[in-house]
C-alpha cells in the first residue's frame, strides 16, 4: 500500500497533466467555455429556488435566503455526482492506453476527482460572493468562521476520491453501474441536507422517536460526510459560526474511512481490472 | 495469465441474465500459462507465434502492465512500450497538449521535455499543424506524432508489439532506423514480429509460442529456423530495414 502511494507521488505531474487535460477538454466541448463553471451552480440554484420557494411555498424558515442555502449544498454535491459519475467510465473509456502503457493507473480516477474540485472551487467562488453581496445578509465582520472552510474542502475530497476509486473498479466489473449511480447519487441527494436543513430532520426524528433515541438517529443520520459537509458550508458562510464540534470526529472519521476503504478497494482490483475492459 | 470466458469482456446486462451459471467455475482460457525464462542485460527477445498464442498477453505481463494469475513475473529496469501508439491521445487536445501528456504517462520529467519538445515536433514534421487538435489529424499524423514521443525516451527495457515504422514512405524510413537506434542503446528488448528476417538480425534470443505454452526457448536462429519451417517462409515486405 505504501509503495502504490510512493510511486503516485512520484508520477504526481502525471495526475496533474492528466487534470489538466481533463480541465481544457471539458471547456474544449463547449461554446462558451470555462464560463459554464460558474453558469451551472447558478441555473442550478435558480431551477431548485424556483421550485421550493416558487411553486411550493416553502424555504422561508431555514433562516438565509433559499437560493444560497441551496446552494450551499449544491456546489458540493456538484462535485460528488461529476466525480463519481465520470469515474464509473474512466476505465473503460481509457482502455487503449491502459493496454499499451505502464503507468499508475490510480492517476485516471484521481485526475477526474482533481478536475470535479477545480470545478467545484469555481462554483464555490460564486457561492462566495453572492453571499457576500446578497442583500439582507448582514455578517457584521464575523469572518472567522471561514477558517472552517479548507478542512472542510479536504474532507469533502477524501470522501470524493475514496467513492470515486472505488466506482472506477466497479464500474469496470459491473457494466450497468454508470446508469444504476445516476439514480443512486439522486436518491442519495434527497436523502442529504440539501434542500432542507438537518435541523428539520433533528426535530422530525426527536418528535417521532422522543428525544434520545431521536439524537441517536441523528447522529447516525450526520455520519453521512455530505450531512456535515452541508451544515458546515451553511454555518461557515450563511449563519457565521462554526460547525457544532460534535459533528466535527464524524466527518473527519467518514470521509478518511471513505477514502481508506475507496484506496485499498483499488488496489485489490488494480491490475485485475485490465483483463475486464 | 488466463481470461473467463463469459466473465471478462462482458457487454451487456442481456448477457449476464443469460448466463445460465452464476457461481461456481466457469470455463477459462489460459492465454499464458507454464513460461519459464530468464533474460539478463545485452539479450534480445525475438517472440513469435500464430494469431491469438499469448505473444501480445507476454508484452503486457513483462510491461507490468498485466500481473500473471500463477506464478510471478519480475522485471527490474525502466521499460518502454511501442505498442498501441496513441491510443492516450486526447482528441480536444492540440498536438502540443497532448506531446505533455503523453510524456506524463511516459514518465518523462517536465524539464527534460521541454528541452525535447522542439525536437519531439520536429521529428514529427507536424510544426504545422501541432496547435490544432488533434480529433483533426489523420491517423497517420496521429501515429507520428505518438512514435515521437514514445520514441524520444532511451529506455533500459524496450517491448515492441508489431510496431517496426509508422506513417507515410519517407516517415516509415526515419522511424525504423530509430527503433534500431533505440534498440542498439537498450538493454533488454522483447520484439513481438511476424518478420523473422528482421528478428534474426537484431534478437539474441526467441520464444515461439503456441496456445499460450513456449514451443520452443533458444538461440533466435536455431527457433526462427524451426519456425520457419513449419509455417512458411515470410511474405517478402516492399523496402528493408536499413542498417
Amino acid at each position: 500500500m505504501t509503495s502504490s502511494l510512493r510511486n503516485l507521488v512520484a508520477r504526481r505531474d502525471l495526475v496533474r497533466e492528466l487534470t489538466r487535460s481533463e480541465i481544457r477538454s471539458d471547456s474544449a466541448d463547449s461554446s462558451i467555455g470555462l464560463l459554464w463553471w460558474f453558469v451551472d451552480p447558478l441555473l442550478m440554484m435558480a431551477i431548485y429556488s424556483l421550485l421550493v420557494v416558487g411553486i411550493f411555498g416553502r424555504g422561508h424558515s431555514v433562516g438565509a435566503p433559499y437560493p444560497l442555502f441551496v446552494l450551499c449544498a449544491l456546489t458540493p454535491w456538484k462535485q460528488l455526482t461529476t466525480g463519481v459519475g465520470k469515474c464509473t467510465r474512466v476505465l473503460r473509456s481509457k482502455e487503449g492506453l491502459i493496454k499499451s502503457v505502464p503507468f499508475p493507473t490510480v492517476a485516471l480516477p484521481l485526475s477526474v476527482v482533481g478536475s470535479s474540485f477545480v470545478y467545484f472551487l469555481a462554483g464555490f467562488g460564486v457561492l462566495v460572493v453572492a453571499t457576500a453581496l446578497w442583500p439582507g445578509l448582514p455578517h457584521e465582520g464575523r469572518w472567522l468562521p471561514l477558517v472552517q472552510l479548507p478542512f472542510l474542502m479536504i474532507f469533502q475530497l477524501a470522501a470524493v476520491s475514496g467513492l470515486a476509486l472505488a466506482t472506477a473498479c466497479y464500474g469496470v466489473l459491473v457494466r450497468d453501474l454508470s446508469n444504476v449511480i445516476t439514480y443512486l447519487l439522486r436518491a442519495a441527494f434527497y436523502l442529504t441536507p440539501g434542500l432542507y436543513s438537518a435541523e428539520r430532520v433533528q426535530a422530525a426524528l426527536i418528535a417521532r422517536f422522543g428525544e434520545t433515541t431521536g439524537e441517536r438517529l441523528f447522529s447516525v443520520y450526520m455520519a453521512n460526510p455530505f450531512a456535515a459537509l452541508v451544515t458546515g458550508y451553511r454555518d461557515a458562510l450563511l449563519y457565521d459560526r462554526f460547525l457544532e464540534a460534535r459533528y466535527w470526529p464524524a466527518l473527519a472519521l467518514s470521509s478518511l474511512a471513505l477514502l481508506g476503504i475507496g484506496w485499498a478497494v483499488y488496489q485489490h482490483y488494480d491490475r485485475r481490472v485490465i483483463k475486464f475492459l | 495469465m488466463f481470461y473467463r470466458l463469459h466473465a471478462h469482456g462482458r457487454r451487456s446486462f442481456r448477457q449476464v441474465v443469460k448466463q445460465r451459471r452464476f457461481w461456481g467455475p466457469r470455463p477459462v482460457l489460459w492465454a499464458l500459462r507454464g513460461l519459464d525464462l530468464e533474460l539478463r542485460a545485452g539479450q534480445s527477445l525475438a517472440i513469435v507465434g500464430h494469431n491469438g498464442a499469448g505473444k501480445s498477453t507476454l508484452c503486457l505481463v513483462l510491461a507490468k502492465i498485466l500481473t500473471p494469475d500463477e506464478g510471478s513475473a519480475a522485471v527490474r529496469g525502466q521499460v518502454a512500450t511501442l505498442f498501441g501508439l496513441g491510443r492516450g491521445f486526447n482528441l480536444e487536445l492540440s498536438g502540443r497538449d497532448n506531446i505533455r501528456l503523453y510524456a506524463a504517462f511516459l514518465a518523462i520529467p517536465r524539464g527534460e521535455l521541454a528541452e525535447r519538445m522542439a525536437e519531439i515536433i520536429a521529428f514529427s514534421e507536424l510544426e504545422e499543424f501541432i496547435d490544432e487538435p488533434v480529433a483533426r489529424y489523420s491517423t497517420g499524423m496521429r501515429a507520428r506524432l505518438a512514435f515521437s514521443v514514445a520514441t524520444s525516451l532511451q529506455p533500459e527495457i524496450l517491448i515492441l508489439d508489431e510496431v517496426l515504422s509508422v506513417g507515410d514512405h519517407t516517415f516509415q524510413r526515419k522511424s525504423e532506423s530509430r527503433i534500431r537506434a533505440l534498440i542498439s542503446k537498450s538493454q533488454l528488448i522483447a520484439i513481438v514480429s511476424h518478420q523473422t528476417a528482421f528478428l534474426r538480425e537484431t534478437c539474441t534470443h526467441a520464444l515461439w509460442l503456441d496456445h499460450g505454452r513456449a514451443r520452443a526457448f533458444g538461440t533466435a536462429s536455431e527457433v526462427l529456423d524451426e519456425y520457419d519451417a513449419e509455417v512458411g517462409p515470410p511474405i517478402a515486405r516492399s523496402g528493408t530495414l536499413p542498417r
